[in-house]
């Protein structure tokens, strides 16, 4: 069996599974027009939707009534020819015309991700877009599938293509003054001359990786973490948030030992609120302590911190060291009486068993997830295989600007590095290029 | 019937040296020729070297070529380009004398052992089933050859364009090779059309000297073989004028006569050569372009225009020449031209520069769409060693692109075609500061040696520079200051208390050789060349290691072989457009693959993958 022919069409059910209205099935690949010529009786138009009924394909079996969307390759998805055939959502209409597909020769399931898969190697899609796409089918919340999108739809890569394009700009008038140097209207010091421009792009790209750090927080979420000493309600907190049990909520304390996590969408903003073992000293527990561990672990990569107490217990707590944000919250203000609220009011006084000062708790945390992460635009960078590619292109171009008084040739070698930085993200460098701006810029030739 | 074991057809650059190369290798070799007496001709501009080409004729010299001797002995105005830049970009370059040139190849030629010339005309190929064995001749006779090399230059269906004047010609007054052309395409070559020019060639004696700008040779000529101790032709200034808006106002007016612009040639043209005719057009804001004038020799008051090649019609050349500061009163000894030529797609070749369609012939030279006497001499040699290699029945040399530019251009060629005629330039070689024109003898001579292309004479001489230079690494290895040492001498480096030795102070910017003599006075007794070598290495050490870990990582990659037979067709993946170039080029490694126009990251995994599981390649 070879999974990677080409001779074999694929199919599958792309819309989710289980009952729906309307059902898709898409089919990719050499076969995709016989299975519309084999099961609709009257053709249909390319980029159209044509309502056919729909046969088994050897059988005189009607299965379903449809919309057919026939897309002829290349400018498709896959870059093959690609049908839709949107039919009735049932679980039996779904299995019937996959079956019937199946028996066309040539036509096979599709694996998981096959479609995409093909797109890439018919270089339909780049690395950033697909990484974007994959982000988008798993964006949750709003400001997730902006930057997703905005990845998939290949603005990033536009943002990558721009900035190579420029670079090789560049190296293009360097390389011209390296090798056209008798030509009349060829700079001698070409370097002088794009310092400023190098500078620019550089800053630019430096701004683009300050914020990747939001980028990756955007795509992976918030880490906001809920710590405090055993038994101070951090669990019931989470639970109010999420609105279902995730944590179980006993007074004994230290009950929770392990880190117990929600996801939240805050604004379109994704936030992942854990819940943690209550810290405290002269456990002998150890597998209580081993809990501990982990919420010193988790507050240390933490985004933001919630520090959950009672009235009466220090906020300050030397067994938490966190560089993060800290939100300091008094639970079970249900315990208290009024006098003692106002007497605190510099903390946030509040009740996850009455839900009182819930509300001004979920929103003070909305104001600073937003503060931090929301409100600007989507982030470029989101992944570390980027940032790294993107941050050694900026230590290239800083290793081009410091050759200034040297080399030529030097300053050109450390761009041409920089410039197969931004070729790995999404394509590759490539010697016509350059040789296409020297001659488009220059009238060389004597 | 002759019987040879090498035939090379033609005896332009590709031709000599091709043949000259076989003959070195041991092979009874024939040389075939219009006429003896056009061997060595310089067809366009009299000049030998320049940037990348000045590498290319240092890497022939290695592997003991002609041209890097012919050109010390012809060459009337040195002057190494890039003087003030690098070691690595620094190009050696020569006007040469036509009459001298030619004297010093057919010499060469004639004292070459094994070698035959004769005079004669190429009608076609002896085949027998897909593998040569001779050449017809034009009279009918056949001469036998278990190789041959095809070096046609513009000759392949020559069309020379005058204004509206056309006339088949393989250069100004020689017939063209028709037949041969035709032969090539019922044998199934993919043929295409390059066009290229060359100015007016005017009387110098009719040209007013007295305002023009002069361009002396260098004072100390650097000579391009490695075999030349010193340049005892004298040497000659060039002089630089400029076009005016006058002559951009005439030739405008008259573009629609001009073959280029009037339709008659659709073939396309170098973008770095461009006649007079595409600079006014495409550079409108330019008051004026440069022109070099040159003298063709030192007895010659032929004069070379450079810069202002065309195809106008002879009495507008005439018109705009006159608007020339300089050149009002000129008179044109020749006029201006474009050549239109039939060459082969060099995608037909493997690296060893022999065709797939027919075993045992190879092609060198323009033919393969390249342009330059440098290109088509670097060409032919490695033609002319594998043509020999084949006879003999022994493994082809071949080079890569970590080794020199010859490696570069051939792969350029091999892998991804041409689509105007192709030039050497540093920057197509992305090991540049390890390919150097000062090194070329030691990356190259070693393998021209083990492949029996170099004769005794170079290898002795050879030997000797290698042993000069591990010398004087060794004596400099022991030398060193402190920093307050080198203060005393003037020397300024970071006082950090660290003993430098030579190799560290030479990578200083300010630091050179000469500076470090005032130092160490024994530096004195190193030889020139091995100072300019010392030198290189200790400017780009940092780099060549970086670049000597990307020469790993491409080795690597060369070192996956893709079977000769390996089907593309119908693989999931590859879109149809690269399964056809890959079809065409038929890439030998994953590093060819790569370079391939369009390939993309994912059909190479594809490819990588299907080599490593032999098992899934033909169960699709």
């Amino acid at each position: 069996m070879n999974k990677l022919s080409s001779h074999q069409t694929i199919y599958s059910l792309s819309s989710g599974a289980g009952l729906a209205g309307v059902a898709v099935i898409r089919v990719s690949g050499l076969q995709a027009k016989l299975c519309i010529s084999l099961m609709c009786k009257k053709p249909v138009k390319a980029r159209q939707a044509s309502f056919r009924q729909l046969f088994h394909p050897t059988k005189d079996v009607l299965l379903d009534e449809c919309l057919v969307l026939w897309f002829p390759g290349p400018g498709t998805f896959t870059g093959e020819d690609v049908v839709e055939f949107q039919i009735h959502g049932g679980r039996a209409t779904v299995s019937a015309v996959v079956d019937a597909l199946s028996e066309i020769e040539g036509c096979r399931q599709a694996e998981a991700g096959e479609f995409t898969r093909r797109a890439f190697l018919n270089g339909r899609l780049d690395l950033v877009e697909i990484e974007g796409l994959g982000d988008l089918i798993h964006a949750q919340t709003e400001v997730q599938r902006l930057q997703a999108l905005n990845q998939s739809k290949g603005a990033a890569s536009a943002v990558f293509n721009r900035w190579r394009k420029e670079l090789i700009g560049v190296l293009g008038y360097l390389e011209a003054s390296i090798d056209f140097i008798e030509e009349d209207d060829v700079n001698e010091n070409a370097l002088a001359g794009f310092r400023d421009k190098l500078i620019h792009l550089r800053n630019d790209m430096e701004k683009h990786l300050t914020d990747s750090v939001r980028g990756e927080i955007v795509r992976d979420g918030v880490r906001v973490v809920l710590a405090g000493e055993p038994n101070v309600g951090k669990s019931s907190i989470i639970n109010y948030l999420a609105r279902r049990d995730v944590a179980i909520v006993s007074n004994i304390p230290g009950t929770t030992r392990d880190v117990l996590e929600v996801q939240l969408d805050l604004n379109g903003i994704p936030v992942i609120v854990s819940d943690t073992a209550g810290l405290r000293d002269g456990s002998q527990d150890e597998i209580e302590q081993a809990g501990m561990e982990r919420t010193k672990a988790a507050s240390r990569k933490a985004d933001l911190v919630i520090w959950v107490t009672v009235l009466g217990q220090d906020v300050e707590n030397l067994l938490l060291q966190t560089e993060a944000e800290k939100i300091v919250v008094v639970n079970k203000a249900d315990l208290l009486d009024h006098e003692n609220i106002s007497a605190n009011s510099r903390d946030l006084m509040i009740s996850a068993k009455t839900g009182a000062g819930m509300e001004a708790f979920i929103n003070l945390l909305c104001e600073r997830v937003e503060e931090k992460f929301g409100g600007m635009e989507p982030a470029l960078i989101s992944r570390e295989r980027q940032k790294s590619a993107l941050m050694m292109c900026v230590e290239g171009i800083d290793g081009a600007l410091n050759e200034e008084h040297g080399s030529l040739e030097l300053a050109a070698e450390q761009l041409r590095m920089a410039a197969n930085q931004l070729s790995k993200l999404v394509g590759r460098i490539d010697v016509e290029d350059l040789l296409d701006v020297i001659f488009r810029d220059f009238c060389v030739g004597k | 019937m002759k019987q040879f074991d090498v035939i090379v057809v033609g005896g332009g650059h590709a031709g000599t040296e091709a043949a000259a190369a076989a003959a070195r290798c041991g092979s009874r070799t024939a040389l075939v020729t219009h006429k003896f007496s056009t061997i060595g001709e310089m067809s366009c501009n009299p000049a030998i070297g320049g940037l990348g080409k000045g590498h290319l004729v240092r890497e022939v010299d290695a592997l003991d070529g002609l041209m890097g001797r012919a050109a010390d002995a012809a060459g009337i105005q040195f002057r190494l380009l890039n003087r003030s830049k690098g070691p690595a970009v620094r190009g050696p370059r020569t006007q040469a004398d036509r009459k001298l040139y030619r004297k010093a190849v057919q010499q060469l030629i004639s004292d070459q052992k094994n070698l035959t010339v004769i005079e004669g005309a190429v009608h076609s190929f002896d085949l027998d089933d897909n593998r040569v064995c001779g050449v017809v001749m034009a009279d009918g006779t056949v001469i036998g050859a278990k190789s041959v090399v095809l070096t046609t230059g513009t000759f392949l269906r020559g069309v020379i364009h005058i204004g509206d004047e056309t006339t088949p010609a393989g250069r100004m007054g020689e017939e063209p090779a028709n037949e041969l052309s035709q032969m090539l395409d019922e044998a199934g070559f993919e043929l295409g059309r390059l066009k290229t020019g060359t100015p007016a060639r005017l009387d110098g004696d009719s040209i007013n000297w007295d305002n023009l700008e002069r361009q002396e040779a260098d004072v100390d000529p650097v000579p391009f073989s490695f075999l030349t101790a010193e340049i005892t032709t004298p040497q000659i200034a060039c002089y630089l004028t400029t076009t005016t808006e006058e002559t951009h106002r005439i030739i405008s007016e008259n573009l629609s006569k001009s073959a280029i612009y009037s339709g008659q040639i659709e073939s396309v043209g170098p973008r770095y050569c461009p006649s007079i005719e595409d600079k006014v057009v495409r550079f409108k804001e330019k008051p004026g372009h440069q022109i070099f004038l040159e003298p063709e020799g030192l007895d010659d008051s032929t004069v070379y225009p450079n810069g202002i090649s065309t195809s106008l019609p002879i009495n507008v050349q005439l018109a705009f020449l006159k608007t020339i500061p300089g050149l009002e009163n000129v008179k044109v000894l020749k006029p201006g031209y474009a050549i239109e030529y039939d060459y082969v797609d060099p995608r037909e070749l493997d690296s060893s520069l022999q065709t797939r369609r027919i075993k045992g012939l190879f092609f060198a030279g323009q033919i393969n769409g390249t342009t330059g006497y440098e290109e088509a001499a670097a060409q032919g040699l490695v033609a002319g060693v594998n043509a020999s290699r084949l006879a003999a029945d022994k493994p082809v040399m071949i080079f890569d692109r970590s080794q020199s530019y010859i490696g570069v251009m051939i792969d350029d060629l091999v892998t991804r075609g041409v689509s105007e005629p192709y030039r050497m330039f540093t920057s197509r070689a992305e090991y540049r500061l390890l390919l150097r024109a000062d090194n070329a003898d030691q990356r190259l001579t070693p393998i021209g040696i083990e492949f029996g292309v170099v004769g005794n004479a170079r290898a002795l001489v050879f030997a000797d520079k290698l042993q000069e230079l591990d010398q004087a690494r060794k004596m400099i290895a022991k030398l060193n200051l402190s920093p307050p040492e080198a203060d005393r001498f003037g020397i300024k480096v970071n006082q950090n208390g660290k003993r430098r030795n030579v190799a560290e102070l030479l990578a200083y910017p300010d630091i050179n050789m000469d500076t470090l003599k005032k130092v160490w006075p024994a530096l004195n007794d190193l030889s020139g060349t091995v100072v300019e070598q010392i030198e290189a290495d200790a400017v780009y050490a940092g780099y060549l290691e970086r670049q000597q870990k990307d020469i790993e990582m491409y080795r690597r990659d060369e070192e996956l072989k893709i079977p000769g037979d390996f089907n593309y067709v119908g693989l999931a993946g590859l879109s149809n457009e690269l399964t056809r170039k890959l079809s065409t080029v038929r890439p030998a490694t994953i590093a060819q693959a790569a370079r391939i126009d369009g390939m993309t990251p994912a059909a190479l995994t594809l490819i990588l993958g299907l080599i490593k599981r032999p098992d899934l390649r033909r169960s699709a």
